[in-house]
């Protein structure tokens, strides 16, 4: 039989049973707290010939790891409670409305709204048609940017070459001269 | 045959529980000081009493880790 003496200031009492509880197989094992801080193991093998000495190290070893993992376990329980309770219950909905005090699930857009009219003096966030409007008159005298109807009220004559064909037609002598050779056509 | 079990470290609802598995084995009886639980065990089979107490304490192991 080997016999253990562990700190509870560095191992706590929950590990050490967690420990123990996974030697519980191969081996006997017996606990009993003589000092305030310290914790005996008192480790016995069920086979006659078994190992002692191994089994003593692979304890240790296994205190460690259940230590670590215990602490973590602590570290992290808010945090898996609330994946937990999210799977089980769901997002917030309108009656649990979701808290957001600091506008993480805010765009970038909505959150800095405000601040665009302050720290944009020279609206370097603007598009450029917002930014060039009211230059496009002073720039543009002859309407070069602008569609052929926008610029037709200004100057109606600037088309009139292209435009000969219909106003001809307005002439009564012009459209004549095609129903006579419409008028020949039936008579023959 | 005499167990003493640390209260700081084994619960007495594992004790009761350890006591109940193993009583039909002999007359087992609990008592207690300030800082132990003192099982007594009596008519134990002579060909198990060399296991019995490591047995019974593993046991007692078992079920102080399932108490919360």
């Amino acid at each position: 039989m080997r016999t253990i003496t562990l700190d509870t200031n560095i191992y706590s009492l929950r590990s050490i049973l967690s420990t123990s509880f996974v030697f519980l197989d191969d081996y006997y094992i017996f606990l009993d707290q003589t000092d305030k801080e310290k914790i005996t193991v008192q480790i016995k093998s069920k086979e006659k010939n078994g190992d002692l000495e191994k089994a003593v190290n692979e304890f240790k070893n296994e205190l460690i790891s259940t230590n670590l993992r215990l602490k973590i376990s602590e570290e992290n329980r808010k945090i898996r409670e609330l994946i937990v309770s999210s799977a089980l219950y769901g997002r917030p909905t309108e009656k649990t409305p979701f808290r957001d005090p600091e506008g993480i699930s805010k765009t970038w857009e909505e959150k800095h709204r405000r601040f665009e009219k302050v720290n944009d003096p020279e609206g370097i966030c603007k598009v450029w048609e917002e930014k060039h409007r009211g230059f496009e008159k002073v720039n543009d005298p002859e309407g070069i940017s602008k569609t052929w109807q926008e610029n037709q009220h200004r100057n109606p004559n600037i088309h009139k070459a292209v435009n000969k064909g219909c106003s001809m037609a307005n002439k009564p002598e012009y459209t004549n001269m095609f129903k006579e050779q419409k008028d020949g056509d039936k008579s023959k | 045959m005499e167990i003493r079990a640390n209260k700081k470290i084994y619960k007495r609802k594992g004790i009761k529980k350890t006591i109940e598995a193993y009583n039909h084995l002999g007359k087992i009886d609990l008592s207690e000081n300030k800082n132990y639980f003192i099982v007594s065990a009596k008519n134990i089979d002579k060909e198990i009493e060399e296991i019995f107490k490591d047995e019974f304490c593993n046991y007692l192991l078992f079920e102080t880790s399932k108490c919360p």
